[in-house]
């Protein structure tokens, strides 16, 4: 089953060209790092997925249907890159509403909050209010309610942002959790290490092309780093944004 | 889930939002000035008034202060019901807590009509309490029948959602200030005309079209509070002009629900 797809799309803001053309379709159960220098166009290519914006041409499809359609975000949980959370609410109350939002009621609800809170190290701050958090917290809040009712679909915008070390490696033990558990991640991040360590498909984007778009072994040379290959690639693609050769798009 | 549902699980909070937020607290204390302004207006004791050599008993003034100290209050409150909407959708916009939510299974429409029933049920709470306090003053200062204030309530409610619709759409699109000051500017004109055209039938082409097709804000008003000081409209006039009302409050909501699907959020 495709969990995602955008076929021929097309995004330009003004004159100014975001995405290109791209084709992707992401089958459900893959944990896939969307990669590419600042300006490639990820958070646009998120942006579209989620019905943000409409794409200038070609159509995006989420779980089978068009994102402005709310039914295609059920089952889906996003953490965004610039994570705005409502100050005066409380940690508790953000993530009750947000569970109901993703459609749970009664004991279910309480069992799924009191889980999330429990996973992310939260249980002391329930009752304060989000804007008191510090980042670190703030992001850990914002993990909370993408990890809420078991999302089918994670859309993560550079998790690991504003997490010291061990928010770091808690945030990779979710990620390889909600990986384990079967479910489809879509992570856009600058930390490769990071993406080597959870992902097992790339995408590359450049200058609004996918010019990658394949297995994480396939994509590497013999003893490379993803940040080799990464450097490599985007290199050499400087000006042409064509596929890579050897790579499917 | 339900898109009821959606609308009732946002629609709270955005109440809670706003109650939670300056705007909301600022609204509050602005309603209660407009009460205080009548408390004011009405605390008048007996005596006579001399006018070009022609003595008025004050007692009497009451079916004129009346309305005036009513309509003041319900048009302020109006203007009140517009500045709490234009923050209600545009500053989680502009503050990023939006999207967010939007990345859950709610419709923009959802969304747009929540805040929007968030903000009315702030400004239409703190607007009602003040209007029937107003009302009982007149009736127990002025002696006035407190049921065309009653139906004033309800026009003022309509008002309120018509003008409430119109300052969220425009507060999408421009900053808050030049939004607000085109409410104000609107409000004025068509309150103006409705009684020009009422109490000196003065037209002329753009004032009679703002007559027949705008919404009848202050037309509704003085029909609502004429049995006050005038044998009151008839049954023809309200319908047309509470049909017109309600168009407006159902157009300018549908306005709001298409502009703000096709606005970009950002991520």
């Amino acid at each position: 089953m495709i969990a995602l797809e955008l076929a021929g799309v097309s995004k330009r803001y003004g004159l100014r060209r975001a995405l290109e053309r791209v084709n992707l379709a992401l089958p459900a159960g893959t944990a896939v790092g969307l990669l590419g220098p600042n300006g490639a166009g990820k958070t646009t290519a998120l942006r579209l997925l989620l019905g943000f914006t409409r794409p200038t041409l070609g159509s995006v499809r989420l779980r089978g249907r068009d994102p402005y359609d709310p039914r295609s975000r059920e089952g889906l949980g996003y953490l965004p890159e610039r994570l705005r959370l409502p100050a005066r609410m409380s940690l508790n109350a953000f993530l009750h509403l947000h569970g109901a939002l993703a459609g749970l009621e009664g004991r279910a609800l309480e069992r799924a909050v009191e889980a999330v809170i429990e996973r992310t190290g939260l249980r002391e701050r329930t009752h304060e209010l989000l804007g008191s958090l510090s980042k670190g917290l703030a992001q850990r809040a914002g993990f909370a309610q993408a990890l809420l009712g078991e999302p089918e679909i994670l859309f993560l915008d550079e998790p690991g942002s504003g997490l010291d070390p061990l928010g770091v490696r808690d945030a990779r033990d979710w990620i390889q959790a909600a990986r384990g558990e079967g479910r489809t991640l879509l992570i856009s991040s600058h930390v490769l290490t990071e993406v080597e360590k959870v992902c097992d498909h790339i995408i590359i984007l450049h200058e609004g092309r996918v010019v990658v778009s394949g297995a994480l072994d396939a994509l590497l040379l013999a003893g490379e780093s993803l940040e080799d290959a990464f450097v490599r690639i985007v290199r050499g693609n400087q000006g042409a944004a064509a596929p890579v050769a050897g790579t499917t798009e | 889930m339900t898109p009821a549902r959606t609308l009732g699980l946002l629609a709270v909070d955005a109440v809670r939002d706003g109650l939670r937020n300056r705007v909301g607290i600022f609204a509050l204390l602005v309603a209660l000035c407009v009460g205080l302004f009548a408390d004011r207006c009405t605390s008048f004791d007996a005596g006579s008034i001399v006018l070009n050599g022609r003595e008025f008993d004050v007692g009497d003034g009451g079916r004129f202060v009346g309305p005036f100290v009513f309509a003041t209050c319900a048009l302020l409150l109006t203007l009140i019901a517009g500045f709490v909407a234009s923050d209600a959708l545009a500053r989680p916009l502009s503050e990023g807590t939006a999207p967010l939510w939007l990345a859950r299974p709610v419709g923009r429409a959802s969304y747009a009509l929540s805040r929007l029933a968030g903000a009315l049920g702030l400004s239409l709470a703190a607007g009602a309490a003040v209007l029937l306090v107003v009302t009982l003053l007149l009736h127990l200062r002025l002696g006035l029948d407190p049921r065309p204030a009653l139906v004033g309530v309800v026009v003022f409610a309509i008002d309120a959602w018509v003008v409430a619709a119109l300052a969220m759409t425009l507060a999408l699109f421009l900053p808050r200030v030049v939004a607000l000051a085109l409410v104000v500017l609107m409000l004025q004109t068509v309150v103006l005309t409705n009684v020009l055209h009422a109490v000196a039938n003065v037209g002329g082409s753009i004032l009679d079209g703002i007559e027949r097709w705008g919404p009848p804000l202050g037309t509704a008003l003085l029909y609502a509070l004429a049995p006050w000081f005038s044998p009151g409209a008839s049954a023809a006039e309200w319908v047309d002009v509470g049909l017109r009302l309600l168009a407006w409050g159902a157009g300018s909501t549908a306005l709001l629900a298409l502009a703000f699907r096709r606005l970009d959020l950002p991520s």
